[in-house]
């Protein structure tokens, strides 16, 4: 079963080209600790952030979300403080890439931007790929998201979804 | 219907016809990574003990580097190395190690042929453009490609950037990458590849092209791939390549947007912080106090940027109190800089010339404190990259980081020609 999107917007990155080593701050991107991580996450913009999230919160982004190098260590702090995915007008590729295959979702809408502000209540339909806004009576389109992308957040990691692929060789073909 | 290089390069390696926005599985010629917390010892752990492979099919197909952390300056960073030799060793894997930046001692050692696909965890790896090749960057997809030999990619349209004209004095491709930035906007490739074509490529060196590659990611673009020529097939053949495919894209080749570049009128450009998508006239900033200037990476770092800050610095001297590192992107680079009496007059004119490492890219060595402003060839200039969170970095031309250098003020390198 594909992950229920149906969160608050906790934070808004309005601003293009957003670098999201920013988050935890570069000097953080070769730490691995998790609690180091939740503990500077979001530090830099809100203080409060940690204490002001709850399971299922989303995060919203701009034009060309993750531009820059995307390290891992933002995204597994603002999952670990409960971010349910990150719905944004675009996305860099090689933050798509990475993020996706880490099962996190990645939503692209255009026109959020213009249509949301810090608190609102957004749901995901996966099947007609549109987003809905509480209190609202329009919903927003958003991109078509790749089959092995579904995939992934199905199973909930990479290493699942190797495992359920059936594209591991078993060790007795794993001669030659 | 007409291909662009890299329709050409990912239908063969799928052995079909690929188009744009086809999802598929392909089996990648050359497999390669660096290793970095949460890298390959990750994967290594992965391996072994997640999937419990043993071994792999084609252990010939996959070559790692040891270029970040390096020299190990903690015990901590030495048992990365440490994880990542024994790694290799267990699957049979190439490993360089103090070679230099892997992303060009790849094609230094012959790996890269014209028309094949390369995947790495880090987007840099579209250096390797420059020989006709597409190095993508898969981020932790690795784990796919370590396991399976395959990795699963939507194909992408291509953006046609076609050169003409020629360069002028001072003005290098790190003014054309930025000026093309600052043209189409820092997402004008997203989503896809750049393909660099067109009369004025013969008129750059290898040197000065593999930076365009390089930087790919700045655009929004997968990685970038280069029509190939005889400067190609010099380079290829210097490092003992004689297999010569040379690709070009058909010419009824569909692209998602078709750019032309008059290199005659490219001039000499800054990026300035906070992030690479923000390129501003030299002019903006001429005279602002700077602290610090880095000449290497795997953008730059090349005998030609080299040469080029050497015009500006022969018979002058690094401005008093200026730090100026310069570092070749690789050991075979280093070597050469030698032989050709470069190494010493870099030195003679103030230049620290050090050993071919990542590390001043990233602020592990020649770190920047608070409030102090840098020149950089590095490929990132956002707050913290080169230490401190409130230390600037301007990225630059080996041309404006020599006359920065030399006066310890962001200058213009034709006003010292």
């Amino acid at each position: 079963m594909l992950p229920k999107i149906s969160g608050r917007v906790a934070w808004i990155f309005d601003q293009p080209n957003f670098d999201i080593d920013l988050i935890v701050g570069v000097e953080n991107i070769g730490t691995q600790d998790i609690e180091t991580l939740k503990f500077v996450c979001m530090a830099d913009y809100d203080p409060d952030f940690a204490e002001s999230v709850q399971p299922g919160d989303l995060i919203v982004g701009g034009e060309n979300f993750g531009y820059g190098h995307p390290h891992f260590p933002a995204c597994r702090a603002l999952r670990a403080l409960g971010i349910a995915g990150i719905v944004a007008e675009s996305f860099s590729p090689g933050f798509y890439r990475g993020e996706s295959t880490n099962a996190f979702p990645l939503i692209e809408c255009p026109g959020i931007l213009d249509n949301v502000k810090r608190w609102d209540h957004l749901s995901f339909d996966w099947d007609s790929e549109v987003l809905s806004i509480k209190g609202k009576a329009m919903s927003l389109q958003c991109a078509r998201i790749p089959q092995k992308t579904k995939d992934l957040l199905e199973a909930g990691d990479l290493i699942s979804y190797l495992q359920r692929s059936n594209r591991l060789r078993r060790p007795d073909e794993q001669a030659g | 219907m007409g291909q662009t290089i890299a329709e050409k390069i990912l239908s063969r390696v799928a052995a079909e016809t690929v188009r744009p926005g086809d999802e598929k599985l392909f089996q990648p010629d050359l497999i390669t990574a660096y290793d970095y917390p949460g890298y390959v010892d990750r994967y290594a752990k992965q391996m072994s003990e997640e999937l419990k492979i043993d071994r792999v099919r084609n252990p010939e197909k996959f070559v790692l580097f040891i270029d970040h952390l390096y020299p190990a300056g903690t015990p901590k960073a030495q048992e990365i190395h440490a994880i990542t030799r024994e790694f290799a060793k267990r699957y049979g894997f190439k490993l360089y190690e103090g070679h230099g930046i892997g992303h060009q001692v790849i094609s230094e050692k012959g790996y890269i042929k014209p028309g094949m696909l390369v995947i790495h965890f880090d987007g840099h790896i579209s250096t390797i453009g420059a020989l006709g090749a597409i190095g993508i960057g898969i981020r932790n997809s690795m784990i796919e490609a370590f396991a399976t030999e395959e990795v699963a990619l939507v194909a992408p349209a291509s953006v046609r950037i076609e050169l003409k004209g020629k360069l002028a004095r001072g003005v290098t491709t790190r003014d054309v990458f930025h000026t093309i930035v600052k043209r189409i906007g820092p997402a004008g490739a997203r989503q896809c590849v750049i393909e660099y074509g067109g009369p004025g490529l013969a008129n750059l060196e290898m040197d000065e092209r593999f930076p365009l590659c390089n930087l790919a990611m700045f655009l929004g673009g997968i990685t970038a791939v280069m029509e190939t020529d005889e400067k190609t097939d010099d380079f290829l053949k210097s490092v003992g390549v004689s297999e010569f495919t040379e690709m070009r894209p058909d010419r009824d080749a569909k692209y998602a947007n078709t750019v032309t570049i008059d290199l005659d009128d490219v001039e000499p450009v800054l990026v300035a912080p906070p992030s690479p998508a923000n390129t501003i006239p030299i002019s903006e900033a001429a005279g602002l106090r700077i602290d610090s200037g880095y000449i290497g990476s795997c953008a730059s770092g090349r005998i030609k940027d080299f040469q080029q800050a050497l015009e500006i610095l022969d018979g002058r001297h690094v401005a008093e109190g200026f730090r100026l590192n310069a570092v070749p992107t690789t050991a075979e680079i280093q070597a050469r800089m030698g032989e050709m009496g470069l190494t010493s007059r870099l030195i003679n004119a103030g230049a620290l010339v050090q050993t071919p490492t990542c590390d001043f890219c990233i602020g592990q060595l020649g770190a920047l404190t608070d409030n102090e402003r840098s020149v950089s060839t590095g490929t990132l200039n956002i707050p913290g990259r080169m230490g401190s969170k409130i230390a600037e970095i301007y990225t630059a031309s080996p041309y404006t980081i020599a006359a920065t250098a030399v006066t310890g003020r962001i200058t213009d390198p034709r006003t010292l020609f």
